[in-house]
């Protein structure tokens, strides 16, 4: 009962950060335009998360706010949703292998992943003429989320307490997932 | 749910494999709404607008906590600045005293030799004042949505300014909310003259502070400062609404200062356009189709 309900209180934290840093995008503050590509906080965050405690982070929660920031961005529709998804899930099988290794370990599997999606998103837009933003943005902007990565993982393990799982846990959680 | 693990063997055999085919079906569904957006494009952003109408109200709940947030961080940094500020505004003050004095002679004269000369000035705009809702600026492209939508009458392509200038273009309405592409986006291209020496040009963005100004015409007589506006080419856009101001680096490409308060926009007037006339025909201008039509059956009264 106890645990369920801290379960779920975890799964509502992590719903409520993704949906504002979401909404911290959107805020009107400055609007002009800036010289360094914006970092993607809540990719991060979805990983930070996941490789922590695959179980608070429901897909569907990972799914509608990805697309819905997808749509208020005026993004091209659903492609960067589906890379997001699949690269949730693929870490979601991962977490446990990835977990046990170093932090510099899950850091260069992060970056590597971030890399394959931005490069695959681009391709995909080039190949369907979807005029795609300046190639050149893509490596600065890889650059800035992989960088801010583990200033995520900080706050999401100090700040919201989401630590890995311990050797009593770990048997329930691969039962559950 | 943290059931024992025991209790849960049974049920998993069934739930990985749906969870499976949930998530790949999810992917499948996303992957072909990427492709009907290339093929459908109008339609798909038909939902889009559907979609974000439905999330306007909630948006603007969920902005409330970091709009005061970041209003009371400007609250302390204008406190701190209160001092200097104040006299840099009384300066300010006195200056504008002068002006507005020489703005009294100059329009009473003005009034003066219009009467003279008869001459008929266009009508004054009409606008729709509204909020500017969030800043969907990204690599994509710099726009914003307001709160006025084709529920308010707000119609693709007009013009949005600011108190001191434009801001950009609408393009893309919803019911309740609207789309303005800025200046600075890299799509923006906006028919501009510059002032004193009224030489042509086209304000293009470029995704930075400052959109680049494109002379069609010699550009030897412009100056730094100089001011740039609207020139009202291609019909687009009505005349003489402030862009900026010309800044001239030496041996480099010309740029414009925008006059609208990108830092801190919050209202934005959209101007009604009425659409210019089209002269298809010679004739049309002297006498309109339908009474020449109505002239050929001779039953004109």
């Amino acid at each position: 009962m106890n645990n369920s309900f801290a379960l779920w209180s975890y799964r509502a934290a992590f719903t409520f950060i993704l949906a504002a840093i979401s909404l911290g995008n959107l805020l009107p503050i400055d609007i002009r335009p800036s010289q360094i590509p914006a970092p993607d906080i809540a990719f991060c965050a979805i990983a930070a998360w996941m490789l922590r405690r695959s179980d608070y982070t429901p897909v569907i929660v990972i799914t509608a706010v990805t697309f819905l920031t997808e749509i208020v961005l005026f993004h091209p529709l659903g492609l960067w949703t589906a890379l997001v998804l699949l690269a949730a899930e693929f870490l979601r099988r991962n977490a446990e292998r990835i977990r046990y290794h170093s932090f510099l370990t899950e850091c260069a599997h992060f970056a590597v992943l971030y890399l394959v999606m931005s490069i695959g998103y681009h391709l995909v837009l080039v190949i369907s003429f979807a005029h795609p933003p300046d190639f050149g943005d893509v490596l600065p902007q890889v650059l800035i989320t992989v960088a801010l990565y583990p200033l995520v993982v900080l706050a999401t393990v100090y700040i919201f307490r989401v630590r890995k799982p311990s050797s009593t846990e770990v048997g329930i959680l691969r039962a559950g997932f | 749910m943290a059931l024992a693990p025991g209790e849960q063997n049974s049920d998993l055999q069934f739930r990985r494999p749906i969870r499976r085919i949930l998530v790949a079906a999810a992917i499948f569904l996303l992957v072909g709404l990427f492709l009907l957006w290339r093929i459908e494009n109008q339609r798909v952003e038909q939902f889009r607008y559907y979609i974000i109408d439905l999330l306007t109200p909630s948006i603007k709940i969920g902005l409330e906590p970091g709009q005061v947030i970041v209003n009371t961080i400007e609250a302390m940094q204008d406190l701190a600045t209160v001092y200097t500020r104040n006299e840099e505004l009384q300066r300010e003050i006195d200056d504008l005293k002068a002006w507005k004095f020489k703005a009294q002679l100059l329009e009473s004269q003005n009034a003066q030799f219009r009467n003279l000369a008869n001459v008929q000035t266009s009508a004054t705009h009409s606008f729709i004042i509204s909020e500017i809702l969030v800043d969907n600026s990204s690599q994509f492209g710099h726009s914003i949505l307001i709160n006025v939508g084709s529920r308010n009458g707000v119609r693709d392509g007009w013009p949005a300014i600011d108190s001191l200038g434009l801001v950009g273009r609408v393009s893309g309405v919803g019911r309740q909310s609207a789309r303005v592409i800025l200046l600075t986006d890299t799509n923006s291209r906006i028919p501009v003259k510059i002032q004193p020496s009224s030489a042509r040009g086209i304000a293009s963005g470029d995704a930075s502070t400052f959109p680049i100004l494109d002379l069609l015409s010699n550009g030897s007589k412009i100056e730094s400062g100089d001011a740039v506006v609207t020139s009202g080419d291609g019909g687009m856009f009505p005349p003489d609404i402030l862009v900026g101001t010309v800044s001239k680096p030496p041996n480099q490409i010309l740029r414009i200062v925008p006059a609208a308060d990108f830092r801190h926009l919050s209202y934005i007037k959209v101007l009604r356009v009425t659409p210019i006339e089209q002269i298809e025909s010679a004739g049309g201008l002297v006498l309109n189709t339908e009474s020449i039509d109505q002239l050929a059956s001779g039953d004109l009264r």
